[in-house]
């Protein structure tokens, strides 16, 4: 699966199992210095990104690829790119932006979808992630924004609650949550990538 | 049971087609989501793309904005500071802010205009101001390439120039020669008329038009040298002249003072200075002929009897004994019989030494004819002595 992210590794046959990738395959060969790289290209969003693509629970893979590409339709098509130019240039803190843009998106992605919810937001919590990390990865190359462990971290944690919040999950909703799965688990719950 | 193991066989091939089957479609699917994938992946290259061209517009063009401020300040604050040095007043770089479109106003308080090479120097300096660096890099390099043409410009102009200047200097030459040839021979014409006029014993009346003329000319032939030598210091002084030329230039200007200097002389000794009246009897060896060609080298040499008195024509041959006598010297004063005589007695030896000239060239007629004049000219001799 995480093949998506680089059309090139992609093995045939591969069926719903994850192709194993490195971050040196992610690279384009003969890609130019200082121009754009059709991947992303922060190691860390890179590495962010496969980690929820590994992630992803089978029957949720479809509707997670097609919240994706939808997301990244509406983010980088030229008749809407200009709504995300305008929601960075915000005024406050890049992970506040992002993460209020990301779910500004799923939101318009679910109306457009008319999917069900139960449906739709287990996948749509992990695709954000993905889409906030194109956004950050955006924001770098065009504004020069600081990408740092930290900001991916709080901008991670801020993405999902904005996400589930607009499904009508509270964050005390996810906190009790959390806690009986790590109840569950005898306390060695898996950490969530980014969180 | 066979049926039964046929059933199970059919059924379970079924199951493994439809698998198969469930398999290519969902192979499909993958293929079509990555060719999705990418293609948005492609959008985002160019959107970025497109981002960073417009938003490095925008920076180019707010530096410019920037330097183009900072420079205007710049320039303020000095024209603010020499009206302040000049006038001891207060005024500040945005009260000179109002001078800097008014050519007038800039012009009373000696404000000079900026030119194109102060401006691309305060840019730079504002540049390097506000720490746009690369900016001021590529403004003085600007500048230098401008400073390089301007002066490459100006080398050309300077040899357009100097070439000018030459041709003109040539002219010059040209015609100052040609104005001495028309002095020495005017003098000379000057002096053969009044040689023709006592060799003919002409009548007092004539004889005193003739020692004018050559007064005249003589006079006319210094004031000539002394207007030569005006000319030449004016052209030696001439930067854009060679220093060959110049050295010309002032073997000319010597040569030129040795001629007037003689011509000075001769008007001097012949108590005439200038275009006055002669204050003593006129004496014609008291005008030597200062140069016989137009030319300035000799004239010096022949001073001493620069009318050429007695000598023969330079291309001459062997002189003919018969006809040397002696000569009076310019400083006796002779008496108007003597003067006449002395006239003749050049003027035979002349036709003396023209005669063996005649004679060595084997010309028969030429010898007869000038024999005829030396008779004649004898004859007006023994005339004159007779009187």
């Amino acid at each position: 699966m995480a093949g998506l992210l680089n059309s090139q590794s992609m093995q045939p046959g591969a069926g719903a199992q994850p192709a194993p990738t490195s971050q040196g395959q992610l690279q384009q060969p003969g890609a130019q210095a200082g121009a754009p790289d059709k991947q992303l290209d922060d190691p860390l969003l890179i590495q962010t990104e496969q980690a929820i693509e590994q992630s992803v629970p089978p029957e949720h893979r479809q509707m997670f690829d097609s919240i994706v590409l939808a997301g990244m339709n509406v983010m980088f098509s030229k008749e809407t790119s200009s709504l995300m130019e305008q929601q960075l240039d915000e005024g406050g803190d890049l992970a506040s932006n992002v993460s209020d843009g990301v779910a500004k998106l799923i939101m318009i992605v679910f109306n457009e979808s008319k999917q069900d919810i139960n449906s739709f937001m287990p996948a749509s919590v992990l695709a954000a992630v993905v889409l906030m990390c194109q956004a950050l990865d955006y924001a770098e190359q065009t504004r020069g924004a600081q990408v740092t462990p930290e900001v991916v971290a709080m901008c991670t944690k801020q993405t999902q609650l904005k996400v589930l919040k607009t499904f009508g999950v509270s964050e005390e909703q996810v906190n009790q949550v959390a806690a009986a799965g790590m109840q569950q688990m005898g306390g060695a719950a898996q950490p969530q990538p980014g969180v | 049971m066979g049926l039964g193991l046929l059933f199970a066989g059919i059924s379970g091939a079924g199951k493994a087609l439809a698998a198969d089957a469930a398999r290519e479609q969902e192979l499909s699917d993958r293929q079509q989501l990555e060719a999705q994938r990418a293609k948005l992946e492609e959008e985002r290259a160019l959107r970025i793309d497109e981002v960073r061209r417009q938003r490095d517009r925008q920076g180019a063009q707010q530096m410019g904005q920037q330097i183009s401020a900072e420079t205007a300040m710049l320039q303020n604050q000095r024209d603010a500071e020499a009206i302040n040095a000049a006038n001891g007043s207060q005024m500040s770089a945005e009260d000179a802010q109002v001078l800097r479109n008014n050519p007038e106003a800039r012009k009373a308080y000696g404000l000079l205009n900026s030119t194109r090479q102060t401006d691309l120097e305060d840019r730079a300096t504002a540049a390097e101001k506000l720490g746009y660096l690369d900016a001021a890099r590529e403004t003085r390099g600007q500048l230098q390439t401008e400073f390089v043409n301007q002066r490459s410009i100006k080398q050309d102009e300077n040899a357009d120039k100097r070439l000018e200047a030459e041709q003109k200097w040539r002219e010059r030459q040209s015609d100052l020669a040609a104005k001495r040839e028309d002095r020495m021979a005017r003098l000379a014409e000057a002096e053969l008329g009044l040689r023709r006029a006592q060799a003919a014993k002409a009548d007092s009346r004539e004889q005193q038009a003739a020692e004018r003329e050559a007064r005249m000319a003589t006079v006319a032939a210094m004031k000539g040298y002394e207007t030569e030598i005006k000319q030449l210091a004016k052209d030696a002084a001439d930067p854009l002249l060679a220093p060959e030329q110049k050295q010309v230039i002032q073997q000319q200007i010597e040569d030129a003072r040795r001629q007037a200097s003689a011509l000075r002389r001769t008007l001097a000794g012949a108590g005439i200075e200038g275009g006055s009246a002669p204050s003593k009897p006129f004496n014609p060896a008291d005008f030597p002929l200062a140069g016989g060609k137009s030319g300035a080298a000799g004239g010096a040499q022949r001073a001493a009897n620069p009318f050429n008195l007695g000598t023969a024509n330079p291309a001459a041959g062997e002189i003919s004994e018969a006809v040397e006598r002696p000569r009076p010297t310019p400083e006796k004063r002779l008496s108007p019989k003597e003067m006449a005589v002395a006239g003749l007695d050049a003027s035979m030896q002349q036709t003396g030494k023209q005669i063996a000239v005649a004679q060595s060239r084997g010309d028969a007629a030429e010898v007869q004819r000038l024999l005829d004049q030396f008779q004649q000219q004898n004859a007006a001799r023994l005339r004159a002595m007779q009187q």
